[in-house]
């Protein structure tokens, strides 16, 4: 059965909370193929109020992959506004590479 | 045979709960070992209905024992309870009156009224005898002087007499005899006295019903006892005096028997107990312990069946689901490599090598692909890219991107409007999906490639001892809204030069910046090598981890000269 147990298999977890009519979206841990459909299913919730403007605040997020990049991206295009802050230097990095930081308010 | 048949009952439920089991490759591969399983099982059910059947019929034994025990220690005491209060009735009435008369006679002379006086009582109808006879004893011999009440059965002349007579006069106590007449059976009692006018001997008949049956009120203490007393000590019907068993005798089971004097002989009492002395409860109580183990066991057996079969169900499925976990990388393993080209073209001037790594997060197909496509004269485009998530879906849209760029890249495309064009086939927000993608178009005698990409990581430029990633700025990801042409770059390759584009799954690793895993790539591409194919192998090796968590695609190119 450890096989099924894919090796370094991620936990990711979301907190979120209102900041003056911004949702601020915090995300901790690893986000990755293997914990981003739980992230996204709680993201999809906090979503569910309505908000105009999303703060991603990724300043307790370790690692993250193209699962992860698909996530914030889908929320750039569900609501007016979506921003990144606190990116660790590895998460900065990603993005730029993948020329996603100017979308997310970062260059 | 009798295993076939366990087997097949084993079998049973099972089959019903999972129709496809008989065409699995599990049972197909090793029934040896399914059945070897099976028997197990049985073999721990009868181990539990073994132990179990054991400790009832120990416990029942157990309990029944003590309950025969107590049976027998009760029924003693009432045996000898009424056995004490026969050999204070019967011996003392028949000694206490005939022995009286017989007295009285020797201290008379044989005074024939002294003797109808003495006996009157015993004789009349409220009395035990039926008769009573006087004898005088001279010289050895017996002579009738008197008689009470009716005929004695044994007659006065015989030889009989003569001999009971005797016997009393030589004994002690009392002499007990049978007495059976043409009708009926009496006990005769005969028992002498001397004086100073010789011997007498008193002699009494009383009779028994022939049935010899005893009734007793249900008050009596005996009332729940089988009854059987015997003249002597042989328990023969000839020998019994009275019963009230309706059993046939002698008493059978749980029996006891006592002796007590009675004259010249004794009395044998043997008793049996009716129904449980010692009451119904503890009669009942071992057959309910057996009763109740046997259920207990039972349920023990069949809950251990059950259980044993559920585990073996459970290993069953773990296997299948092993065996297709495998099956299904297997089939993604296939897919995608159905989905990349199977060879590289052959570009003079060019030594080109590809690797794919499927990833170890999962068991779907991955969403990496590469490929060249050959444009003649010495020119040629080469696509790598990467869909984010993983799964049908996203093979799907990697096949869609990869032949879409392989035709634009036909159609003459340069690299920037080859990404835009792709751009009209993936949207995000309705594929659920995007892609980064590295597009090249070489010129192989210019040792110039102009680079486009969307999202992608730049490329390695690889020199004799010095390697650089290609100024490429990388536009939005396929997938993501852009608005007019991405910007290309044009790169130059050094003589005998390399380029090397990847996907990002070779340079990422957790908890460090993609930047560490460029510098690894960097350092791991300069290092001598003898062919492209060599060093791509160096780089996977040294870059990737036991088991990489993402898909990896890599393809090198090589400048002949």
């Amino acid at each position: 059965m450890a096989e099924l147990d894919p090796a370094g298999s991620a936990s990711a977890w979301l907190e979120a909370r209102d900041e003056d009519g911004t949702l601020v979206l915090r995300i901790f841990g690893e986000l990755d193929v293997t914990s981003a459909d739980d992230v996204r299913s709680a993201v999809d919730a906090a979503l569910g109020g309505g908000a105009e403007r999303v703060v991603f605040d990724l300043g307790g997020l370790e690692f993250m992959d193209s699962s992860g990049i698909a996530l914030l991206l889908s929320v750039n295009g569900k609501v007016r506004e979506v921003l990144v802050r606190n990116p660790t230097a590895i998460i900065r990095r990603l993005l730029e590479l993948t020329g996603l930081a100017e979308i997310f308010g970062m260059s | 045979m009798a295993v076939a048949q366990r087997d097949e009952r084993a079998g049973g439920p099972d089959r019903a709960a999972s129709p496809s089991r008989a065409g699995s490759p599990d049972r197909a591969a090793s029934p040896d070992s399914a059945s070897g399983r099976q028997k197990r099982s049985h073999a721990l059910s009868v181990a539990v209905l073994v132990i179990g059947l054991a400790v009832t019929v120990v416990l029942s034994m157990v309990t029944l024992r003590d309950f025969h025990h107590n049976e027998q220690r009760l029924l003693a005491l009432q045996t000898r309870l009424t056995a004490a209060a026969i050999a204070t009735t019967e011996p003392l009435y028949v000694a206490d009156h005939l022995g009286r008369a017989a007295s009285l006679a020797a201290a008379t002379n044989g005074e024939t009224a002294v003797f109808r006086t003495a006996m009157s009582d015993s004789v009349t109808s409220g009395g035990p005898f039926a008769s009573a006879s006087l004898w005088r004893i001279t010289a050895n011999t017996p002579r009738l002087i008197a008689n009470v009440g009716g005929k004695p059965l044994l007659a006065p002349g015989s030889a009989r007499a003569a001999a009971i007579i005797r016997q009393a006069a030589a004994s002690k106590s009392f002499v007990v005899a049978e007495i059976t007449g043409p009708d009926a059976l009496r006990i005769g009692y005969a028992i002498s006295a001397s004086g100073a006018y010789g011997t007498f001997a008193a002699y009494s008949e009383e009779p028994l019903p022939t049935s010899r049956r005893l009734t007793e009120p249900a008050s009596s203490p005996i009332a729940q006892l089988n009854l059987a007393v015997y003249l002597g000590r042989s328990q023969t019907s000839a020998a019994l005096l009275e019963t009230d068993s309706a059993a046939p005798l002698p008493l059978r089971g749980t029996t006891f028997t006592t002796t007590i004097p009675f004259g010249s002989t004794v009395l044998t009492i043997t008793t049996s107990p009716r129904s449980s002395l010692s009451g119904t409860v503890s009669a009942f109580l071992p057959w309910a312990i057996a009763a109740g183990g046997l259920v207990l066991t039972l349920f023990a057996m069949l809950l251990t069946e059950r259980l044993t079969r559920r585990r073996e169900s459970a290993e069953r499925l773990a296997g299948q689901i092993e065996q297709l976990y495998v099956e299904q990388r297997s089939v993604a393993e296939t897919l995608q490599h159905a989905l990349l080209p199977a060879q590289m073209p052959v570009i003079p001037g060019m030594q080109i090598a590809v690797r794919y790594l499927p990833g170890t997060a999962g068991v779907d197909i991955g969403g990496d692909w590469y490929d060249v496509v050959p444009l003649g004269e010495g020119r040629f485009v080469f696509v790598i890219g990467d869909v984010s998530g993983r799964g049908v879906r996203a093979a799907a849209v990697m096949a869609s991107l990869h032949y879409a760029s392989r035709a634009y890249a036909f159609e003459g495309h340069p690299p920037a409007a080859i990404l835009d064009q792709l751009r009209q086939l993936l949207q995000l927000d309705r594929d659920g999906s995007f892609a980064t993608v590295l597009c090249g178009l070489v010129d192989v005698q210019a040792h110039e490639v102009i680079l486009a990409s969307a999202g992608h990581p730049p490329p390695l430029v690889v020199g004799e001892a010095h390697a650089r990633f290609a100024d490429v700025e990388p536009g939005r990801p396929i997938g993501i809204a852009a608005h007019g042409l991405g910007r290309s770059a044009t790169v130059k390759i050094p003589v005998e030069g390399l380029l090397i584009a990847y996907t990002d799954g070779l340079i990422e690793r957790r908890g460090e910046s993609l930047d560490d895993g460029m510098s690894r790539l960097a350092a791991a591409a300069v290092r001598e090598s003898s062919s492209v194919e060599e060093l791509l192998d160096g780089i996977v090796a040294g870059l990737t981890g036991d088991s990489p968590n993402d898909d990896i695609a890599l393809i090198g190119l090589r400048w002949l000269n």
